[in-house]
């Protein structure tokens, strides 16, 4: 099955976009002056805790919520303004997806694809197929588990054809092998087909395996959006392992070659310094390295760093430009 | 997609569910305990009594037409609103309960013509519902009494007292049934508009049942008798005013636009809101 996202050109515009929304429920404000790309055939990592204004900036990309102030866009086509158009090329699976318990799967994802219009039979058994619930899709809803529920909602999403996929998520709840297997499905869709997703999850671990860009939310303000490798401070942190650790540092702080230290045991290296001045100052200054080397923060060290920061104001926002955690 | 669609696959939910069932069956049930309690012999002298005194035949009269006028009489106002308002109270608020109304809004359709789909599917199943009541007694009547017979009716409430023949009686039903069919459309007018706000499923149900029933004591005190007219249970009994002689056409056609103008202010009322509020988790 293959799903032939149409070509991208060089000014195409992202494949959604929040541009300068805002939404309050009653007096609580969820998403405060919120601008969000996800670029074309990425797959964009939506991070944030409990509340941050995850879902409802979701919801505000599928014109399930009505955003205060700003616009969605989906593929360039405004959302309130042209809810079938925008929509068209949409694929959506949430955290719970909800089935008609007394139907089967199969009428159950007849009864959502049908919405987007006419489903061909053969293309209805590949993507069944495809997720893996060939044996089943006859079987009543109500006798799905929570990943075969999953899967049906994913083969939903599918059907359509869409070029954009949003997975709210989409593996929450799910075993071990029930995470892996949604993972493994989620790469292929990106790879294979060439989809652009939007994944928002709170499995760092997963967003960092799959994601090629992440976007981090805190109190429904953006707190970084970027690619991955420059949310991990590519090139800019550096490992090291020798004898009389503290005073080492502190003399490479004072030569002005090392500056904090985001993470336990990876340092920033301040401008123009590079591993060779720090491992030259070191022998100089009589130390014995074990080990030396440009260092990455983990996903779930770039998100703690974030969300300990300031919470209030736009300018908080980093960009991938100016990504420095 | 088309609404003729969404319509299609409303039903298609509709009939897995087994509470569709619900009325269907409770309607059979009270039917046939009401034809029981009729042969009972203080009811058949009572009735017997009543037919003699106006010199009309009991063995005539006392058949299948009659034995159905009184079963609606008996069933409808009560039984035809809880079941449908049940039902439709769930179209939108019990998929908004379990997560699948966010499904289908997350596809490329209107939320006007889903919302119109829905409504249309639980209209007519509540139209079915009324005609599946009036076929259903007219069929039991029939049988438990060996006939249709001529068509006996006293409601004194109407000041109505009338007999017909058969083929006669059998149009006059005909009519009330239609009229009846009517009437519920604008309960679950009621019910819909209720499930299109922000609340349990159950608690359109109940809230629509309760603005009936208030509405239909109100509309029976002897202190509002004066502007009875405008309680939406006084216009539902039009469906008896179809057996007056001659039939008052202008005062059944105000009430069944009475009914229909309300029925739309709540579909409208109920539209406005699904198609403005916010959908979420």
């Amino acid at each position: 099955m293959s799903v032939g996202p149409t070509p991208i050109s060089g000014d195409a515009p992202p494949a959604a976009q929040l541009q300068g929304v805002s939404k309050r429920f009653g007096k609580r404000p969820a998403v405060v002056n919120l601008d969000l790309a996800v670029p074309r055939g990425t797959i964009l990592g939506l991070l944030g805790h409990n509340g941050a204004g995850k879902s409802t900036s979701i919801g505000m990309l599928l014109g399930q919520v009505y955003p205060d102030a700003g616009s969605a866009e989906v593929f360039g086509i405004n959302v309130l303004r042209h809810r079938r158009a925008a929509l068209s090329k949409v694929g959506a699976i949430f955290e719970s997806p909800g089935f008609y318990p007394e139907l089967s799967g199969r009428k159950n994802i007849g009864v959502f694809a049908r919405c987007s219009g006419k489903v061909p039979r053969d293309r209805f058994d590949a993507v069944v197929e495809r997720v893996g619930l060939a044996g089943r899709i006859d079987d009543k809803a109500r006798t799905y588990s929570h990943g075969m529920r999953q899967r049906l909602a994913l083969a939903q999403a599918l059907l359509p054809g869409p070029e954009l996929l949003i997975l709210d998520e989409p593996t929450n709840g799910l075993d071990p092998e029930g995470v892996a297997g949604m993972c493994e499905l989620i790469a292929s869709l990106h790879q294979d087909d060439g989809l652009t997703i939007l994944l928002s999850s709170h499995r760092l671990a997963e967003v960092e395996r799959l994601c090629t860009d992440v976007a981090v939310m805190r109190q429904g303000r953006l707190v970084f959006a970027g690619p991955m490798a420059q949310a991990a401070g590519e090139g800019g942190l550096v490992e090291l392992d020798c004898d009389r650790p503290a005073q080492a540092i502190a003399m490479l702080r004072g030569r002005r070659l090392l500056g904090d230290e985001p993470a336990p045991g990876k340092h920033r290296l301040r401008t123009g310094a590079e591993v060779a001045d720090l491992a030259r100052a070191l022998v100089e200054d009589g130390h014995e390295i074990r080990a030396i080397g440009p260092a990455r923060l983990t996903l779930e060290e770039v998100y703690l760093k974030l969300q300990q920061a300031a919470p209030d104001g736009s300018e908080n926002v980093e960009t991938a430009s100016e990504a420095r955690v | 997609m088309t609404v003729l669609g969404l319509f299609r696959d409303e039903w298609v939910k509709l009939l897995a569910r087994k509470r569709t069932y619900i009325g269907f069956g409770a309607f059979l049930g009270v039917q046939l305990a009401i034809l029981g309690l009729l042969q009972h012999p203080s009811a058949k002298g009572q009735v017997g009594e009543l037919l003699s005194d106006n010199g009309l035949g009991f063995d005539n009269h006392y058949m299948g037409l009659t034995m159905a006028v009184v079963v609606i009489a008996f069933t409808y106002t009560l039984l035809g609103a809880l079941y449908v308002a049940l039902v439709a109270g769930e179209v939108i608020a019990k998929e908004v309960e379990d997560g699948t109304m966010r499904m289908l809004l997350s596809r490329p359709v209107s939320r006007g013509k889903l919302l119109l789909g829905k409504s249309l599917a639980v209209t007519a199943y509540s139209v079915l519902l009324v005609l599946f009541l009036g076929v259903t007694a007219l069929l039991f009547g029939t049988a438990y009494r060996g006939g249709l017979g001529d068509l006996f009716i006293f409601i004194p409430e109407e000041q109505l007292f009338a007999r017909y023949d058969t083929q006669e009686g059998l149009l006059r039903y005909a009519r009330s049934v239609a009229c009846l069919a009517l009437g519920t459309v604008s309960i679950t007018g009621l019910a819909v508009m209720f499930s299109c706000f922000d609340m349990k499923p159950a608690a359109a149900t109940i809230l629509t049942l309760s603005l009936f029933f208030v509405d239909l004591v109100l509309a029976n005190l002897p202190y509002f008798q004066a502007i009875q007219h405008y309680f939406l249970t006084y216009h539902f009994r039009f469906w008896a005013r179809t057996f007056h002689d001659p039939v008052p056409w202008p005062a059944i056609a105000g009430s069944a636009a009475y009914l229909v103008g309300w029925s739309a202010t709540f579909f409208a009322l109920g539209a406005a809101r699904f198609c403005t509020r916010d959908f979420k988790a």
